[in-house]
């Protein structure tokens, strides 16, 4: 047993190691808090500044999601002929709205008769359809202010998905539906623009408008819509009412049914690659897809600048950290070289030593950043209080933190280890234990 | 050397032999003969010396004249032995070299019987951990620690667990009469007491060897008579002890006083006082 006992190497506990070097801060913790205190700093910083990061990305991202774009434009690649009718499948709208992401979908195009199409609050003489032709536009806008004037007012023939997709608010009625559609009711949606050029201002009592001298009963007229600009000004009845009485959108005449669809914030990208698929299967590629530029590569620029360079001076930050560990445990080291001797001289090998200072630094840099990672979610909350922004902090970015804290403590205890591992007991020990 | 061959260890020779062999060639370490060494049995008494220095002496680097110049010395089991001389004169210095906190610069230095002079460090620090107590001049306590930690300190490279520690810590106070202090901060004992707990420390481990590098120089003489006391009681508990000392007292108990003059030039042999 004694021969066991003294041939083994002595030893070192990692637990005991971790004890020693926390007694050791212990001592004197006022010197640890100061020695940590560089730590603290760089890993707040570092902590701070990737939180306010992602948090003012988040911010950026909800602040340009509200201009991402929302609508999706589809029309037929002019390709020969003109099609019979609507070139779309009959059950388009369900079959977008399948899609995920998509809100609305419908059809619509102007109507165009190769005349032109008056809009007029009373019936018109017959005649006076081919004469009001030649002065066009600049004679009904003259008109237009009067109460029961005729216009030459675009008229759009849309199905009523469509008004959905367009996000059309009412002031008053309602919109044309399914019904109206099946059975080719003469109804039709007014723009405020038009309303008021056609004197209807309330539906309170029915009121009805002629488009080429055939009434149509107005039950609805628009506050607001998105999507095409013109619908203000116009005159929108179902698409199967106009088929029924014009007949199928004229190509010639410039008169190309698009397809609308509304989509959720963000997913119009994703829409537009599928939509063409949905529509039809075997040729995908005989549609025409537009999609209005969003801020998107913007965006990322902004965030990816703002990012990096949080990253450059938090990596800064715990350089220093890391400097003002290394200098306090290279004196603290050196101020205590009669300890280490004693260690040495009692048992100690030189990897005991390198063990109990590196255990110290890595400690102090520990408390360091965990007191930095505190510090840092704190300001995030604090400055994202006050900006009025949602705090977003990753995980990854503050649990990691106190490992990078104590990593830098590591780093910072190699060369005072190393210097601590040369000290010679004899010479050490000719000196007073400090401490 | 003679006491070597008049032992009539016939299994000796190859030993160290083979050792030789091993050194010549620089192999890392001499197992089998580190082996015998420390399987001596140490408590008590054999022919085997303890220490034997062979014309060993020290130069500092950087220095010109030796340290300490080719000592001759030889301690055997159980022995209580006082160096007397002026300061200045190596006594430090070969407690030092025989404490293997110095290597020899010349000369060699067989500890129980194994050639230390060349073994790595990892050996000469497990023999200076489970073979070694030393008490210094000054009681070179962690002020800021108890007693009990700094009396632990020897243990805890012995890889002892704390409870372990603990108690062989409190064995090594109880010995001491200090027992009573366990839980004081070291600094706030007075000279005596610190000294009386660096000897606790000395002797956590059970060492074989008791080094003391002038333990009384800062005590006063009730302090100083107490210490010289209590090491003379380890020594009957045989403990080799080596005193570096200018007190009379302790040259009075020691089995021989060996005087130490300027480098050390070699006065050791044979000079009994009793």
């Amino acid at each position: 047993m004694i021969r066991r006992r003294i041939r083994q190497p002595t030893r070192l506990r990692s637990a005991d190691a971790i004890g020693e070097a926390c007694t050791a801060i212990l001592v004197k913790p006022a010197r640890a808090v100061v020695t940590s205190l560089g730590t603290l700093l760089g890993v707040a910083w570092f902590v701070t500044a990737l939180g306010l990061a992602s948090t003012a990305g988040a911010h950026v991202t909800s602040a340009f999601a509200h201009r991402l774009p929302t609508h999706v434009w589809i029309s037929p690649k002019r390709a020969g002929p003109a099609p019979a009718a609507v070139p779309y499948p009959a059950d388009v709208q369900q079959r977008l709205r399948a899609l995920h992401g998509v809100v609305a979908a419908g059809f619509f195009w102007p109507l165009r008769l190769g005349r032109p199409v008056i809009v007029s609050a009373r019936p018109q003489p017959a005649t006076e359809g081919s004469a009001g032709a030649a002065d066009g536009g600049t004679a009904g806008n003259r008109r237009a202010s009067g109460p029961g004037a005729s216009r030459h007012a675009p008229v759009i023939a849309a199905s009523p998905g469509f008004l959905a997709a367009a996000a059309v608010q009412l002031s008053s009625g309602r919109l044309f539906d399914a019904w109206d559609q099946a059975h080719h009711a003469q109804v039709c949606v007014a723009g405020t623009v038009a309303a008021r050029a056609l004197g209807i201002r309330t539906l309170r009592k029915q009121r009805t408008v002629y488009i080429n001298n055939v009434p149509c009963v107005v039950i609805g007229i628009v506050s607001s819509a998105s999507g095409p600009q013109s619908i203000q000004r116009s005159v929108v009845l179902p698409s199967a009412t106009a088929i029924a009485l014009w007949g199928p959108p004229d190509e010639r005449a410039g008169a190309m049914p698009v397809l609308l669809i509304l989509t959720r914030p963000g997913a119009a990208g994703m829409v537009a690659r599928q939509a063409p698929y949905v529509l039809s299967q075997d040729r995908p590629d005989q549609f025409l897809v537009r999609l209005p530029p969003g801020p998107g590569a913007l965006r990322g620029q902004v965030i990816s600048t703002l990012t990096s360079l949080f990253y450059a001076l938090g990596w800064v930050s715990l350089a220093i950290g890391t400097l003002s560990i290394a200098s306090v445990t290279w004196l603290s080291v050196r101020e205590r070289s009669a300890e280490f001797g004693l260690r040495r001289a009692v048992g100690a090998r030189r990897r005991h030593i390198v063990a109990h200072v590196i255990c110290e630094s890595a400690i102090v840099g520990l408390i360091g950043g965990l007191a930095g990672a505190s510090l840092g979610v704190a300001t995030i909350i604090l400055v994202a209080h006050a900006r009025g922004w949602v705090p977003v902090v990753a995980p990854l970015t503050v649990l990691p933190a106190p490992v990078a804290g104590a990593a830098a403590g590591i780093m910072a205890g190699i060369i005072p280890a190393m210097f601590a591992a040369r000290i010679q007991p004899a010479e050490a020990l000719t000196r007073s234990l400090a401490a | 050397m003679a006491t070597e061959s008049l032992s009539g260890r016939g299994a000796a020779r190859p030993t160290r032999a083979l050792q030789a062999a091993l050194s010549g060639r620089g192999a890392a370490r001499p197992t089998r003969a580190l082996e015998r060494a420390l399987t001596q049995p140490i408590s008590r008494p054999s022919a085997q010396p303890l220490i034997e220095l062979r014309g060993a002496g020290v130069t500092y680097p950087g220095q010109r004249s030796p340290a300490l110049s080719a000592v001759d010395l030889t301690v055997r089991h159980g022995e209580l032995v006082t160096l007397t001389g002026p300061p200045g004169s190596g006594k430090s210095t070969l407690l030092s070299l025989i404490g293997l906190l110095l290597r020899p610069t010349t000369g060699s230095y067989l500890l129980n019987g194994l050639e230390v002079t060349t073994l790595g460090d990892r050996d000469r620090t497990a023999l200076r951990g489970r073979m070694i107590g030393r008490v210094f001049q000054r009681p070179q306590l962690l002020a800021s620690r108890s007693v009990l930690d700094n009396v632990m300190l020897p243990v805890l490279y012995a890889g002892l667990r704390r409870p372990q520690r603990a108690n062989a810590a409190a064995a090594a106070l109880e010995r001491v009469g200090m027992a009573h202090r366990m839980h004081a901060l070291a600094r706030e004992l007075p000279a005596g007491e610190q000294q009386r707990v660096a000897i606790a420390r000395a002797i956590a481990g059970n060492p074989s060897l008791l080094l003391c590098d002038d333990p009384t120089a800062s005590l006063d003489d009730v302090a100083a008579a107490q210490v010289i006391g209590l090491l003379v009681s380890l020594h009957k508990g045989s403990t080799t002890v080596l005193v570096a000392t200018r007190d009379q007292l302790a040259a009075a108990h020691s089995s021989r006083s060996l005087a130490v003059d300027r480098g050390g030039s070699g006065k050791f042999a044979g000079d009994f006082s009793q």
